[in-house]
Parts: C-alpha cells; sequence; structure tokens
C-alpha cells in the first residue's frame, strides 16, 4: 500500500503530521477552551517533531566539538533547525500559559469552558444591559 | 470530526511522500548555512557548541525577542491571576508538612540549584545553556515550595525580589547586546577577547547572555506554577 510505503519510509514526519492533525482539529473545531489550548500545544509540537525530523543525518551527532581534540564530528545534523526549535519551544510554553491563564478568568467570570456556552451567556448579558437602559429612564 | 482529521492526515501525507529521503545528505537542506555554521562557527564564536554559537551569537536578537516574548507571558499571567491580599482565594496555604518530601527536597535541592548553575554555564561547551539549565533552576524552586510551603517561598523570595530577578535577566541581556549592537552600527564593530576555545571563560559574551536567559526562564516557570496554583506569587 501506498501509505505504508510513506510510513516506513518517513516515520518521524508522518508521527508529526498526526499530531498536526490532531492539534488543529482539537484546536479549531472542539468548544472546550482547555481542549483548545490541549490542541495548540500538540500543534506546535508536531511542528518541533517534523523540524528536528528534517534536520537529521544519517549517522549524524550533534554538533559539539570534541572537548580534547576539538574538532567538528564528521557528519553533524543541520544545526539550523535546532536552533529554531529551541527558541520555538519557549514561545509555544508562553503560549499556553497566557491561554491557559485566560481560560481560568473565563471560568470564574461564567462558570462555564465551553466556548459555546461562554458566547450564549455573554449575548444574554448584553441583551439585559440594553433592556436595563431602555426600561431604565422612562 | 474524526473522518475530517483522517482527511486531513491523508492530505499532509501525499505532501510528506514527496519529501526526500529521511536523514538523507543530499537533501536541499543541507546547504552551505548549516556547513558554514558547524566549519566557521567555533572560530568566530568562541564556543564549542556550535548550537549556541548561533542562538546567542548570529542569531542573539531572535533569542531576545523570545526571552521578551516569555517575560511578557509572565506580566500577562500576573495581570490575570495575582490576587491583592484582600481577596485570597480559598485556596489551600499550607505546606504538605510531608516528611518525606521534606528531606528529600533538603537533600535535593543544594544538588539541583548546583547542577542548574553547571548547565547554564556550561552551556557554551557542552549540551544545555540558559534555556534547560533555567528550567531546572525554575524545577528546584517548585520542589522548594511544594515541600516546604508557600510561606517559606514568600520569606526567601518575596514578590519584590521576584520582580527584580526576572527583569534585571532581561535588561542586562539587552543593555550587553545594545552595545554590541551600537557598535557595530556605527562602523566600529567590538573584537572581545574570545579566550581559549574549550575553556570555562571563552566566546566572548555569552556565558554572560546564557545566565541572563536562564535567570529569565527560571523565574517564569516559577513565576507560572506559582500564580496557576497559588494565585500569588
Amino acid at each position: 500500500m501506498a501509505l505504508w510505503a510513506i510510513i516506513s519510509t518517513h516515520g518521524y514526519e508522518c508521527a508529526a503530521i498526526a499530531l498536526c492533525a490532531m492539534g488543529l482539529l482539537n484546536l479549531t473545531l472542539h468548544g472546550n477552551l482547555i481542549r483548545k489550548c490541549l490542541g495548540a500545544n500538540l500543534f506546535s509540537t508536531a511542528v518541533f517533531l517534523f523540524f528536528g525530523a528534517r534536520g537529521y543525518r544519517t549517522g549524524g551527532e550533534a554538533a559539539i566539538l570534541d572537548p580534547e581534540t576539538l574538532t567538528a564530528p564528521e557528519v553533524a545534523v543541520n544545526v539550523v533547525p535546532t536552533s529554531l526549535i529551541l527558541t520555538g519551544i519557549v514561545v509555544s510554553v508562553s503560549i499556553t500559559a497566557f491561554f491557559l491563564a485566560l481560560t481560568i478568568r473565563i471560568y470564574e467570570r461564567y462558570g462555564t469552558v465551553d466556548l459555546d456556552e461562554v458566547l450564549l451567556r455573554v449575548a444574554q448579558e448584553q441583551a439585559e444591559l440594553e433592556q436595563e437602559e431602555t426600561g431604565g429612564p422612562s | 470530526m474524526v473522518v475530517v482529521c483522517i482527511i486531513f492526515f491523508l492530505l499532509l501525507a501525499m505532501a510528506v511522500a514527496t519529501l526526500p529521503d529521511f536523514g538523507a545528505a543530499d537533501s536541499p537542506t543541507n546547504n552551505e548555512v548549516p556547513a558554514r555554521y558547524v566549519e566557521q562557527g567555533p572560530g568566530e564564536t568562541g564556543v564549542t557548541n556550535v548550537v549556541t554559537g548561533v542562538i546567542l551569537d548570529y542569531r542573539a536578537f531572535d533569542t531576545f525577542g523570545e526571552t521578551a516574548v516569555l517575560l511578557l507571558a509572565l506580566v500577562a499571567v500576573l495581570i490575570l491571576l495575582r490576587q491583592s491580599p484582600d481577596e485570597k482565594a480559598p485556596v489551600q496555604k499550607q505546606a504538605l508538612n510531608n516528611p518525606v518530601l521534606q528531606s528529600t527536597a533538603r537533600l535535593l535541592l543544594p544538588l539541583l540549584l548546583l547542577y542548574s548553575v553547571y548547565v547554564i554555564l556550561n552551556g557554551h561547551l557542552s549540551p544545555g545553556g540558559g534555556f534547560s539549565g533555567g528550567v531546572i533552576l525554575g524545577a528546584s524552586g517548585i520542589l522548594a515550595c511544594l515541600a516546604f510551603g508557600t510561606k517559606t517561598m514568600h520569606r526567601i523570595i518575596p514578590y519584590s525580589r521576584f520582580l527584580l530577578l526576572s527583569v534585571a535577566g532581561m535588561v542586562v541581556y539587552c543593555l550587553t547586546k545594545l552595545t554590541v549592537f551600537l557598535a557595530g552600527g556605527l562602523g566600529k564593530p567590538l573584537h572581545l577577547p574570545l579566550g581559549e576555545l574549550g575553556s570555562l571563560f571563552s566566546g566572548g559574551l555569552i556565558p554572560l547572555l546564557n545566565l541572563c536567559v536562564g535567570l529569565v526562564v527560571g523565574c517564569t516557570l516559577y513565576g507560572f506554577f506559582m500564580l496557576f496554583a497559588y494565585r500569588d506569587i
């Protein structure tokens, strides 16, 4: 089967795109805010895995000089994805923390973490406010 | 939902099938850029860990930006979650008072702190650096808080000192790199002594920058834990 051939030659990339599909769909199609947050985190993890896998070279070592002879390894893995991912992880952590903090505040205000429910309650509160404004002065 | 997920996966799998083989040496990503970093990097930056040289020298501005992102996330979480002393939430404040945890923490904490400093200061020679060392630093703070309770932690690291530490890391990084950028921009690039390749004090500014990044990362992780678990810091 064609799919099996792809998985056997590009195992890490396939794992990355599976994580990517799960993450992106949890992020976009689910109403639960905590699930959205997990989806975003999973999505970024998938990107890191994909980059790391693409940077690998067969038989490659980490690009660190030997401490005694001070020579570079003969085959070094690509350093550009490594450096990019190192910085990307931090941004992913920051976004997750900010997202979760917002979720806690939304839960405290509306008593639910479901996005549709939250939007419904916002609309309700606004309607009540408008009623008070139009009914108040007369 | 599951069907959409599978269709999306299959579409991406078709794209993956056209990529060069995993680990292929002739893949287009293995061009002259990584080769130059590995060949010239140690000579130009004075560090043996090429990745550290890339993130704290060639791409130092990028690292500055993401350290700022981390600090910004800490500030945002502080604004969202920190409660003023008069509206304390009914979160459990007392320590777990678990003797096993406390004696283990007493044993482990000095070692953890020592190891985090080791990882940060050796970031330019071995795997590690500001990010991983900072995470160990933050984890040791979290362990101390779990074992001895928030009251003890407030005495050791009050809010003002916590803010001072995290902002100091950022400001020192900013000022150090600003001098370098300004000197380069004015046409008089600084030629700092790089030291002997492979020794602890080498690489010019890189150990200092690693220390700053480690401080910010450690403070941020500890702050995230305190804010999410106790709504206070």
